[in-house]
């Protein structure tokens, strides 16, 4: 059951990755909105590395 | 245009503080620390000998025995059940380097939540590694965090549900190896750490564990020895002994270690669930450690080492701290002898109180004489001794 849990977290943490992703390229005015994405990226691509 | 070179310059600078930190991240949960098993270890099993679903996880870790080969007790040492508190492990590895058992036996799990050993509090700018010097040069420690990586046990719940009390806990305590005690085999990974244990305990005939920590100046569970008054199972008052181990070293190496009862409602804690759930008298050792303290300056490894810090000072002026606190700060050797003469102080009174379970150990340093040479002189160069001896968990 924990195991399942913790896959389906994983799977979120992708979802919202690729989410963040798809708006930082779809972004062409708001340079906020882009350094503020690669920010909450930052994490999540470490978590989904296993580096932290 | 304009906007398309800002964003290619942003991306290149978020990938190479990625790829930076993940380097960081990665060698530090991966380095392995050499361990020497000195002359007084007689074998060294893995934590999942007890518990086989730790096999294979950053869990499970090296458990070194000592063994006299004569009739007495089991005493066991628990050390980095907090990574942050390092004390414990540099006591852990003195013994493991020097002690030379000459009744009954004596356990020791240096690198208890090995997984929190691996985790580290970038937050709060910890240092990924610190150095102890050595008359072979310096010997490199990895600086964990309190509580196991999410990377081995993941998601956190929203509260803990403690085991099997069902008391409510923090949700960080799920991964908190001092709230996951007794634990259960079918649980979460730090819940098996603890089950682990408890059955190390029982089928070892463990009669006395020792639980080493560091605790905050600013914090009253510090500078002591917390035991409980009674237990479920576990026979006699460990909170008598405790009182004549502080005295005596009171009274003999000159240093302050009160004594401190174990709650009996704050469940999941080493030195609660251990004597309500085995026959084995529980005990934990806390050193004071500054670098906790949350009022102090940048988390350096000289504020790790030395425990110099001028904001606990001007605290300390204004009476603020429970310890004793002066421009000489509370240097890691200092706390390591302390935690020495406080082991050696409780096997001797466990052992006058009940000598058919005694446990008597030789070749271990005292408080004076680690603060004397310092700590990395009780350690032996990894490279120099037949690697057959050195061990180093995955």
């Amino acid at each position: 059951m924990i195991t399942l849990v913790m896959l389906l977290y994983y799977g979120i943490t992708a979802f919202t990755a690729v989410l963040l992703g798809w708006i930082f390229f779809k972004e062409k005015e708001d340079r906020e909105t882009m350094v503020l994405c690669l920010i909450v990226l930052v994490p999540l691509v470490l978590r989904l590395l296993r580096l932290k | 245009m304009k906007n398309a070179a800002f964003k290619s310059l942003i991306l290149l600078a978020a990938l190479l503080f990625t790829v930076v930190s993940g380097v960081q991240f990665y060698r530090h949960r991966h380095y392995q620390l050499p361990v020497v098993a000195g002359e007084g270890v007689s074998r060294v099993l893995p934590l999942s000998t007890y518990e086989p679903s730790l096999e294979g996880t950053m869990a499970d870790t090296n458990v070194f025995f000592l063994e006299s080969g004569r009739p007495g007790g089991t005493t066991l040492i628990i050390a980095n059940t907090h990574a942050n508190e390092p004390a414990a492990i540099l006591t852990g590895l003195i013994l493991i380097e020097n002690a030379r058992v000459e009744r009954g036996r004596l356990i020791v799990i240096p690198e208890f939540n090995n997984s929190g050993g691996r985790n580290t509090k970038p937050g709060d700018g910890y240092p990924l590694f610190f150095p102890i010097p050595t008359d072979w040069g310096e010997k490199k420690f990895r600086m964990g965090n309190r509580n196991a990586s999410p990377l081995d046990q993941w998601p956190d719940p929203d509260v803990y549900i403690h085991y099997p009390d069902r008391q409510l806990l923090s949700y960080l305590d799920v991964r908190n190896t001092n709230r996951t005690w007794p634990g259960r085999a079918d649980g979460p990974l730090m819940e098996r750490v603890t089950w682990a244990t408890m059955e190390l305990i029982r089928r070892e005939k463990v009669n006395m564990a020792i639980d080493i920590h560091g605790a905050e100046t600013m914090f009253p569970v510090t500078n002591c020895i917390v035991a409980p008054v009674e237990c479920r199972m576990a026979p006699g008052n460990p909170n008598k002994l405790a009182s004549r181990a502080s005295l005596y070293v009171k009274a003999l190496e000159k240093f302050e270690n009160h004594v401190e009862p174990s709650p009996p409602d704050f469940r999941g804690l080493s030195h609660r669930e251990i004597g309500d759930y085995s026959e084995a008298q529980p005990f934990l050792l806390e050193a004071p450690i500054p670098f906790l303290d949350q009022p102090t300056g940048p988390k350096t490894v000289e504020l790790l080492l030395t425990g110099k810090d001028r904001f606990l000072l001007d605290l300390s002026r204004k009476g603020k701290l429970f310890v004793p606190y002066d421009e000489s700060g509370w240097p890691m050797a200092r706390r390591v002898g302390q935690h020495c003469s406080v082991v050696l102080q409780l096997l001797k009174q466990f052992s006058k109180e009940y000598p058919d379970r005694a446990v008597r150990v030789s070749s271990v340093p005292k408080y004076a004489e680690v603060v004397a040479r310092g700590v990395g002189a009780f350690y032996r160069d990894p490279q120099a001794v037949n690697p057959e001896r050195v061990y180093r968990n995955n």
